[in-house]
């Protein structure tokens, strides 16, 4: 069922690789040992999830492989090249609205592809396309403004999709949504991924949403943080509505809660939620 | 920051456009009552003292100007005054309060500077910039700068920092180019409160330009008007009021206009 990371064979040349990473923040305040020595491989067509107690350094972690922070230690590599900064070929959904608002939705959609120099009639085309996907048809033209926080967020990972990543990385994208919302966009997520089959990288505090998701579950240690285990999500795909209910899904759910609650326990103290 | 509340529209409500047309036209009879409203108290009031000219009086005495053509010459030194010394007031205070505004250590240092500054009346320099630009178009652009590089760099500061900290993240991570990220991330998302430092920015140009004019001018609608006001001639000086007011409102009407169609966006 699970196996140490370092243990692991490093990967293939598309894989997304870690290279005995690490980070550590200097500050003037102090230093930060938030991420270390990190191993392992996101292969072809597998969705990983992270999970792990509250500043653990899930973030930091992600952000290295979307080249928004520079390694202190080691290397992520993507298809065999080192990461040295943003990726086009990566694209990343946060957990905060990170929508225009002064854009309509569509645009909103299509910025990615503006950005990078796509024409009007074929990105408003893609854009088109990836709207449908995300259940946000007829909404187009409307502003973020108009829009609930969970149709926010499909924006963002419409925008994301629309750019068409290898890897796609996700920061709690539904965080900040209520339990309804965030298991109904959860089956959303999971249904476009059977379509791309890019390689995700996923990180959320819901261990339900992980099992649900994933092909893999990182689980994070306190800080300074290592991946203490990767759990193998063995449960078949597709997975309908009933997957929840599966022993097995149970199963694997107790384990990675005994997990995190000791991890948790270590950072807050003996009856500490995970967070 | 003050931005002006504007109701979200929401396209699918039928019967909604004709609902919002309605009430801007019952608005605007709304404005037009309280003018005419104004109007009349200022007739009435020019009836009981000497020291009020007739509305009738004062609009006669303002065309006269026109039709002789004597007001264009002071027309012109002030509106140059006012767009000369915006425009380097917005030249200066845009890119130095978004810089005050990126940097923490910039802000740190510039701010209780910026909002002491910000209290010092600085029509108090007008005898030092007469010095230094000589009496003249010059002189009056200088202070309607020095008097609107203030509100302009504070509300820039302020709509930087207002800016949802993810999309400086989200531009990095589709590598927009430094151009790119000003373009499309910080001036739209700035457009309110760049809007409101315009906005502000042009009226307090406007006011300092004309008490300027009071102190020392070659021309100038301030100057005429104190002018007026020294030969005990009260209808021009009362028309020249009425046109300052005009030109005010039609220029803070019409960014106003611009504002509210940005915040509608939002
Ligand atoms: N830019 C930074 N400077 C200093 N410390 C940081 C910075 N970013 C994150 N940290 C610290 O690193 C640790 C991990 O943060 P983060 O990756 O955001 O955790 P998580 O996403 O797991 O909650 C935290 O202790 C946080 O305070
Ligand atoms: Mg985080």
């Amino acid at each position: 069922m699970s196996q140490s990371p370092t243990m692991r064979s490093i990967g293939h040349e598309n894989d997304v690789v870690f290279d005995n990473i690490g980070m550590t923040f200097d500050t003037g305040a102090g230093v930060t040992r938030a991420v270390e020595n990190v191993s392992g491989a996101i292969p072809e067509g597998k969705f990983v999830s992270v999970i792990g107690p509250s500043g653990c350094g899930k973030s930091t972690l992600l952000d290295m492989v979307g080249g928004l922070l520079k390694p202190t230690q080691g290397s992520v590599s993507i298809n065999g090249e080192k990461v040295t900064g943003p990726r086009r070929d990566t694209a990343m959904v946060f957990q905060e609205d990170s929508t225009l608002h002064w854009r309509t939705v569509l645009d909103n959609v299509a910025f990615g592809l503006e950005v990078k120099g796509i024409s009007k009639a074929e990105r408003y085309d893609s854009a088109r396309r990836m709207i449908e996907l995300v259940g946000l048809k007829g909404f187009e033209d409307h502003r973020p403004g108009q829009l609930s926080g969970g149709m926010k967020q499909r924006v963002a990972i419409a925008r994301a999709l629309a750019m068409e990543p290898r890897v796609l990385l996700m920061d709690e994208p539904f965080g900040a949504l209520d339990q309804q919302t965030r298991q109904f966009i959860g089956r959303e997520l999971l249904r476009i991924w059977e379509k791309t089959r890019n390689r995700v990288l996923f990180i959320t505090h819901d261990i339900q949403e992980a099992v649900y998701l994933s092909d893999e579950v990182w689980v994070m240690s306190a800080r300074p943080s290592i991946v203490k285990e990767v759990v193998t999500i063995d449960l078949p795909r597709p997975r309908p509505e009933g997957t929840h209910a599966l022993p097995r899904f149970r199963e694997l759910e107790d384990h990675l809660w005994a997990l995190v609650k000791v991890e948790a326990e270590k950072t807050l103290g003996p009856g500490a939620r995970l967070a | 920051m003050s931005t002006d509340v504007t109701i979200p529209s929401f396209p699918q409500i039928t019967g909604h456009r004709e609902a919002k047309k309605s009430r801007v036209i019952r608005d605007n009879l709304w404005r037009a009552a309280v003018l005419v409203a104004l109007v009349l108290l200022w007739a009435v009031l020019s009836s009981t003292t000497d020291l009020v000219a007739s509305p009738a009086a004062s609009l006669n005495a303002l065309a006269e100007r026109f039709a002789d053509g004597s007001i264009y010459r002071h027309l012109d030194a002030t509106l140059q005054a006012v767009a000369i010394g915006f425009c380097i007031a917005a030249a200066i205070g845009f890119p130095l309060g978004y810089v005050i505004g990126r940097s923490k250590f910039l802000g740190a240092v510039f701010d209780p500077l910026v909002a002491g500054a910000f209290a010092i009346p600085r029509v108090i320099f007008f005898p030092i910039l007469l010095q230094i630009f000589g009496v003249g178009v010059g002189a009056q652009s200088a202070m309607a700068a020095l008097a609107a590089v203030f509100p302009i760099m504070v509300s820039t500061t302020a709509g930087v920092r207002a800016i949802n900290p993810l999309l400086p993240k989200l531009a990095r991570s589709l590598s927009l180019s430094p151009l790119q990220t000003v373009t499309k991330i910080y001036i739209p998302a700035m457009a309110p409160s760049l809007m409101v430092g315009i906005r502000i920015g042009f009226s307090i140009a406007f006011i300092n330009v004309i008490i300027a004019e009071f102190f020392a001018a070659r021309a100038g609608l301030g100057l005429q008007a104190l002018r007026a006001y020294g030969m005990l001639d009260l209808p021009t000086m009362y028309g020249i009021i009425v046109l300052l007011a005009a030109i005010a409102l039609a220029g803070n009407l019409a960014l106003w206009a611009v504002e509210r169609r940005l915040g509608e966006k939002a």
